[in-house]
């Protein structure tokens, strides 16, 4: 299915603008499931944050805060150069709305190198998910373990989402590029644009819980 | 809902709102605040979220029934959270 | 036949197994699902017969543990959870909205095919060292059993995947497609109860997906997230498992009571007594339904002040189920009543889910639950809302609409027979079952102490005429598929919108523009196109 500038609905929608609705709506109810998704695994350290407060302090400490923090940066800026592409390709500039999509990749590729650096130090210092690792034979508290398993879980799934949006911003790039998407689909790119949009306010929560408080 | 916003402005304030408050939830973090520290950066973290759900996502100009949907998926989030917490926070020794 | 219906329009393998049509992805749901209910039937025969005796009867303990927990998880997962709305809900939504089809086709398609990745390797799982932990996989022992709980549990996510993406479908569904001029309270109720289950359907699952996955990576590489040697917490994982699977006993019993709803004014030939209050208490009860969770949870080192909330969160689910009763009783009372099979499913469905609801609110009584938690008290109680509830409304379901989904007509005195079949072996099977929890029986038990032996033969005699009367209606169901003759497009002279195109409809739902002028419970003023039906003419006289 190739897109012109003219679009006709699929054939048991009645028009276009009931398609995007549809298509619309569909992308919010799936967002609505993708944040209890997250949601379960927040609720699980919440939970073991208030049995251990001052193991999972400890945790926050000895955190490498300032990656975390500078990622917390990059999201935010891909976030706006994604939701200014939806902008200019509704207005038509085609080659603008590419550079902001490729931009926004790009970021999304730094956030991920940041990441990958992170764990690389982790597991310099020896800590493992699952309380494995020489880091715990010095340090016992308990709960401190929960943490750091928590901590790989809920970070590596994010990235697991990250990983997916790039790959549908990618997409979407090349569409653009061979001028399949323009200003009549730009619906199109508004929904990768919102499912990266979830992926950056899920990292605004757990950026303070996993590195600043 | 397909009266998407005219100028790029409110995307750019947006984001240069979003920055701001970044960088003072790290400031914030240097600052003594005991047990306030993290309900003061969770606070932060909700007045972000909903900037990039209202402006980014354009959820401010979303039909009733997507509105519903997040306010569905939030309501049962923090009741799963209450009440899950609500136990650990309860129990006796 | 000369009329182009989605049956005949196409008729290679490659046009079933790649449809997007509705109506056929809910055939192969609805065969699928019938599979499903034989195997774990298979299971609950041979859990029965290995209990006709005390101790060793014809399986080893450890055949009789992952015969339990197999029993248990195809039945939840593969059968009941997708049962009414994969199938039904997959043929009717879209005809009862008048669209063409669902909001994304293909994505229904895949849905479909998800289910059945997820059920294949729940049945390898069989093969690769079985499952022993019963269906609710509770760590500490799910997290270090050496069975295939990497397997199966993986599968279990995979038809979890599928069940948000059938949610989402039919949640656009219902708000995007409907025909012109048709809001929300001129649906027909099944759409109601079907839209309420999505809803739980995508926003419950993916916390049985998060946890299912914790759960499969400390099996599998220990990373110890409910392990209380690394300062996990096994009853946090408790909370999480039943913040999904509460809700999906609404999963299960919702989409029943929409099948309820319809058979009840189909053949009272009443309007039904408040459309609003049994359409409000579908969300009433999707709602209530995910703040009750703790009540399985009373005996498992939960806090007394949460528990204590939780027991009194539990009972206000019965308020909406009363509500939903009454309604349908009343529109009973004063209707011209039809005693066909569909209605007969539903007097046993009334009477099982009001006694299954009533012992709900005892256990609900946290005192109470301390003495039955965990013995054949509470099995008993979820088997009447469970298969008491949703597999009668299945049954209706596959009844009512059976003229519907093929054209033809099943006999009916059969049906009646086996109806009534169903409804004593079920009765006899787990009643009994109450009265042994109550004397001390626990659930899960390989072996028990002689003085349980009568009520554990009466049980199992119970399950065989269960059976029997499900394979009198396989038989006959199966006979009329191909020999019953023709219904004719309304036969039930129904004023329900699936009814107001031809039976078996065409590949588009419709001949010309939905005819919905007339609502779907209006009995007072004839049906053009049904008027030739006698019932229909008394009613109109």
């Amino acid at each position: 299915m190739s897109d012109t500038t003219v679009l006709a609905p699929q054939e048991h929608f009645a028009t276009i603008e009931q398609q995007a609705h549809a298509a619309r709506l569909g992308m919010w109810v799936f967002l609505a499931s993708e944040v209890l998704l997250f949601g379960a695994i927040i609720a699980l350290f919440t939970s073991y944050q208030v049995h251990y407060p001052d193991a999972f302090r400890q945790g926050v400490d000895h955190n490498t805060k300032l990656l975390g923090s500078i990622n917390t940066g990059v999201l935010l800026t891909s976030s706006t150069a994604v939701a200014c592409s939806v902008h200019a390709l509704r207005a038509g500039k085609r080659r603008l709305a590419g550079l902001l999509v490729a931009a926004t990749i790009a970021l999304g590729a730094v956030f991920l190198v940041i990441k990958l650096t992170e764990y690389a130090k982790h597991f310099h210092e020896g800590i493992y998910p699952g309380g494995a690792g020489s880091f715990f034979q010095v340090h016992h508290a308990r709960g401190l373990p929960e943490f750091w398993t928590l901590y790989f879980g809920m970070t590596g799934l994010h990235a697991l989402h990250v990983t997916i949006g790039l790959t549908v911003l990618g997409v979407l790039l090349s569409r653009i590029m061979r001028a399949e998407l323009g200003a009549a689909s730009a619906h199109r790119l508004e929904l990768g644009a919102i499912y990266w949009h979830l992926v950056d306010v899920i990292w605004i929560f757990l950026w303070p819980l996993l590195y600043l408080a | 809902m397909n009266a998407a916003p005219i100028s790029v402005k409110p995307i750019l304030a947006t984001g240069g709102a979003l920055l701001a408050l970044w960088v003072s939830s790290f400031a914030l973090s240097y600052a003594s605040l005991g047990t306030w520290a993290l309900p003061v950066a969770l606070a932060i973290a909700v007045v972000k979220a909903v900037l990039v759900a209202l402006v980014f996502m354009e959820l401010a100009h979303a039909t009733l029934s997507m509105k519903l949907t997040v306010l569905a998926a939030l309501a049962l989030l923090l009741t799963l959270m209450a009440l899950m917490v609500a136990d650990v926070a309860t129990r006796g020794t | 036949m000369t009329e182009a219906t989605y049956l005949n329009a196409r008729t290679t393998i490659r046009s079933w197994v790649l449809t997007t049509d509705h109506k056929r992805i809910g055939i192969l749901y609805l065969v699928t699902l019938i599979f499903a209910l034989v195997l774990g039937g298979f299971f609950a025969m041979a859990l029965r017969i290995e209990h006709l005796t005390p101790g060793h009867t014809v399986m080893t303990a450890m055949t009789y543990n992952r015969s339990f927990t197999l029993h248990g998880v195809i039945m939840v997962w593969i059968f009941m959870i997708p049962s009414i709305p994969a199938s039904f809900g997959n043929f009717l939504l879209p005809i009862m909205v008048g669209a063409k089809d669902v909001a994304f086709p293909r994505l229904n398609l895949l849905s479909y095919y998800l289910f059945i990745t997820g059920t294949v390797m729940v049945l390898v799982s069989m093969f690769v060292g079985g499952i022993d932990t019963g269906w609710t996989f509770y760590p500490p022992y799910s997290s270090s059993t050496p069975t295939a709980i990497p397997t199966a549990l993986l599968g279990v996510f995979v038809i979890g995947f599928s069940t948000i993406l059938t949610g989402l479908n039919f949640v656009v569904t219902t708000h995007t497609m409907r025909h012109e001029g048709l809001g929300w309270m001129k649906l027909p109720l099944f759409v109601w109860a079907i839209y309420a289950t999505s809803i739980i359907q995508v926003l419950a699952t993916p916390v049985l997906g998060m946890v299912l996955l914790l759960v499969v990576l400390d099996n599998s590489l220990h990373w110890g997230f409910f392990d209380p040697a690394r300062g996990g917490d096994p009853v946090l994982y408790q909370h999480l498992f039943w913040f999904y699977s509460h809700p999906a006993v609404y999963i299960m019993i919702l989409p029943g009571m929409g099948v309820v709803s319809e058979v009840v004014a189909t053949f009272a030939r009443k309007n039904l007594y408040s459309y609003r209050a049994i359409a409000y208490s579908s969300f009433g009860l999707a709602f209530v339904g995910f703040l009750t969770w703790g009540h399985h949870m009373f005996v498992a080192g939960m806090s007394t002040f949460d528990a204590g909330a939780f027991g009194v969160l539990s009972m206000l689910v019965a308020i909406f189920s009363a509500i939903k009763v009454f309604n349908w009783t009343w529109t009973l009372k004063g209707g011209a009543v039809a005693l066909k099979t569909p209605l007969l499913y539903v007097f046993a469905f009334l009477f099982l889910f009001v006694f299954g609801g009533m012992t709900g609110v005892a256990v609900a009584a946290m005192s109470l639950d301390v003495h039955w938690h965990d013995t054949y008290f509470v099995v008993a109680h979820f088997h009447f809302i469970m298969v008491g509830g949703t597999l009668t409304a299945f049954l209706a379901a596959i009844h009512y609409w059976f003229p519907k989904i093929t054209g033809r007509m099943y006999s009916e005195r059969l049906g009646l027979l086996s109806a009534a079949l169903v409804f004593a072996g079920f009765f006899v099977t787990f009643f009994p079952q109450f009265l042994l929890g109550n004397a001390g029986m626990p659930r899960r038990y390989y072996d028990y102490p002689p003085q349980f032996q009568p009520l554990h033969i009466v049980s199992t005699a119970g399950s065989w005429v269960l059976a029997t009367g499900l394979l009198i209606t396989a038989i006959y169901l199966g006979h009329a598929l191909f020999r019953g003759h023709r219904a004719g497009d309304n036969p039930w002279g129904s004023r329900s919108f699936e009814w107001r195109t031809t039976s078996p409809p065409p590949t588009h739902n419709f001949h010309a523009t939905p005819p919905f002028d007339i609502d779907p419970y209006d009995y007072t003023q004839p049906l053009p196109g049904t008027d030739d039906d006698p019932a229909a003419e008394k009613e109109a006289a």
